[in-house]
């Protein structure tokens, strides 16, 4: 377990939204609502730097329902993720979404669960005027 | 003139202010408008958003 496959991670989601399209931007930005709306990126002010943030992440969650990726989040890097280059608010964020039921945590992974599966593929489904499979 | 009678497409527009906005037309918003303090991304649209989110449930999306 190290942490350089977590900061790969990031950057391949970071590349991800930085060159997405008009549509995977609709998508994205769909996902990113979601997640607000079930408690995670809990700070009242937006910045531009946390809506990257938060587009990142919307883009890591996607990832981990289309490829089955996991993210491993060493304990030290949750104590202090600004240390080893790792977004602060991640370590809150992932504990959000294990709270909110989206991800599952073993042993310091982090893999998506079924109700993540079923929000991304009910709201990318929304966005993308597919709405029998929305239901 | 009134003073009130510049045209925006911010999210705080008076005219569209009591309706809430689907996600198709909070895109527009940040395509035309993303910065500044009735941008797309500035905090209080964001909030109206998610409000707007909320409101519509299902429908936000339609």
């Amino acid at each position: 377990m190290n942490n350089f496959q977590l900061l790969e991670q990031l950057d391949a989601a970071r590349d991800l939204f930085q060159y997405a399209n008009v549509h995977e931007q609709h998508e994205i930005e769909a996902i990113r609502t979601e997640l607000r709306l079930r408690g995670l990126f809990s700070s009242k002010q937006i910045r531009p730097s946390s809506m990257a943030y938060e587009s990142i992440v919307a883009v890591l969650f996607i990832q981990m329902t289309r490829t089955g990726q996991k993210l491993t989040v060493p304990p030290t890097v949750v104590s202090n993720p600004h240390k080893y280059s790792v977004p602060t608010a991640l370590p809150r964020d992932l504990a959000a979404a294990v709270k909110a039921d989206l991800l599952l945590l073993q042993d310091s992974t982090y893999s998506a669960a079924l109700r993540l599966h079923q929000l991304v593929q009910d709201t990318l489904a929304r966005v993308n005027g597919t709405k029998e499979s929305a239901a | 003139m009134s003073v009130f009678s510049q045209e925006t497409d911010s999210a705080l527009d008076s005219k569209s202010n009591n309706e809430p906005r689907t996600f198709q037309q909070w895109q527009q918003l940040r395509r035309s408008n993303p910065s500044g303090l009735t941008g797309y991304y500035s905090t209080k649209s964001q909030q109206q958003m998610m409000k707007d989110r909320e409101v519509l449930g299902g429908r936000f999306y339609e």
